[in-house]
């Protein structure tokens, strides 16, 4: 289990998350590293397909409450955090996943961290039940498990 | 909004609205063994678009002149007033966050006709009174107004046919390129 690492796709706010930093730089130390321009533009399919896709968690970095350069794109990212959040629990998997992180960093420094501090908290919970999210038996062996290739 | 939930939990709130109106109608106590739920959610803090201040009128005893009956505005007042963001210049006329790289290009809200029912979501959506309903041969079609429109894309997301798309945006395209890296 030590050589398991856990994919964590992370969305952040152009606005409140390293504006200041190269984005180029910023992309190369930080993997699966979306940076949008409102957190209020993901959609509840983007994080759902994330999953899909074989993520084991999605971070969400958006502005602090009443600052949104679009007035309330956070509030709307953070509502649908929450009912993805229940409907993740109802298919049996951890809520946990998925998280939301209202602040502001402009040098992106706490990007990492908190992608790190996320993974640790995936590896804890173990790779994520592909069975539930794609509906159907994996074929190989190496596919159920998510994690050796 | 008495709690922010599924569509499901909406229809089956249909049978606590069906015992409501038994009860209205046969005169019967409307709280008596029942249990309201309520989970509230805070509201939505927004930075702009704050209302104009009142003006205070002097009162009329002492209005015997003919100078201006309104107070006016303390220093104080006055600065906070002109910070005031009043949104009177358009997106279009600034793309200072296509110059800082920001956004690939302000990029036009398509509508699909074809796909749009007519539903009003994009107009609940939109912070900026953008996105609007049009009649067209009959048929009641959304519309985004570029001039007001900030292409922040909340609408796109918003709408539940997917009749919205956003021209010559990168951002799907940026999503799922990460996502193939993923498997």
């Amino acid at each position: 289990m030590s050589e398991y690492e856990p994919k964590v796709v992370c969305f952040s706010c152009k606005f409140g998350w390293g504006y200041l930093a190269d984005e180029a730089i910023l992309s190369s130390q930080i993997k699966n590293w979306i940076p949008i321009i409102c957190t209020g533009k993901i959609d509840a399919t983007h994080m759902l397909d994330a999953f899909k896709q074989g993520a084991d968690g999605v971070l969400i970095l958006g502005c602090p409450e009443g600052n949104c350069h679009y007035q309330d794109g956070n509030y709307e990212a953070r509502k649908r955090v929450y009912l993805i959040r229940r409907l993740l629990e109802s298919y049996g998997i951890e809520k946990e996943r998925i998280r939301i992180e209202l602040s502001t960093d402009s040098y992106g420094n706490r990007i990492l961290q908190l992608v790190e501090e996320m993974s640790k908290e995936l590896a804890r919970l173990g790779p994520l039940n592909r069975i539930a999210v794609t509906g159907r038996v994996p074929e190989k062996a190496s596919e159920a498990r998510g994690w050796t290739r | 909004m008495r709690k922010v939930g599924f569509m499901v939990e909406a229809m089956g709130e249909g049978l606590v609205a069906a015992e409501s109106i038994d009860r209205y109608l046969r005169g019967v106590n409307m709280r008596e063994d029942r249990k309201r739920d309520y989970e509230g959610y805070e509201i939505p803090v927004r930075r702009d678009y704050k209302p104009e201040p009142i003006v205070e009128w002097i009162p009329p005893e002492k209005r015997m002149h003919f100078q201006l009956f309104e107070r006016g505005f303390t220093l104080r007042e006055a600065i906070e007033e002109a910070k005031r963001c009043l949104a009177c210049g358009p997106c279009l006329s600034c793309k200072a966050c296509v110059s800082i790289g920001f956004q690939k290009s302000l990029s036009p809200v398509e509508v699909d006709i074809e796909k749009c029912s007519g539903c009003g979501m994009c107009v609940y959506a939109c912070n900026y009174y953008a996105a609007g309903l049009i009649s067209l041969n009959g048929r009641t079609v959304s519309k985004t107004d570029m001039f007001r429109c900030k292409s922040c894309g909340m609408c796109v997301v918003a709408c539940p046919s997917g009749a919205r798309r956003m021209v010559d945006d990168d951002t799907t395209e940026k999503i799922a390129r990460v996502f193939a890296s993923l498997s």
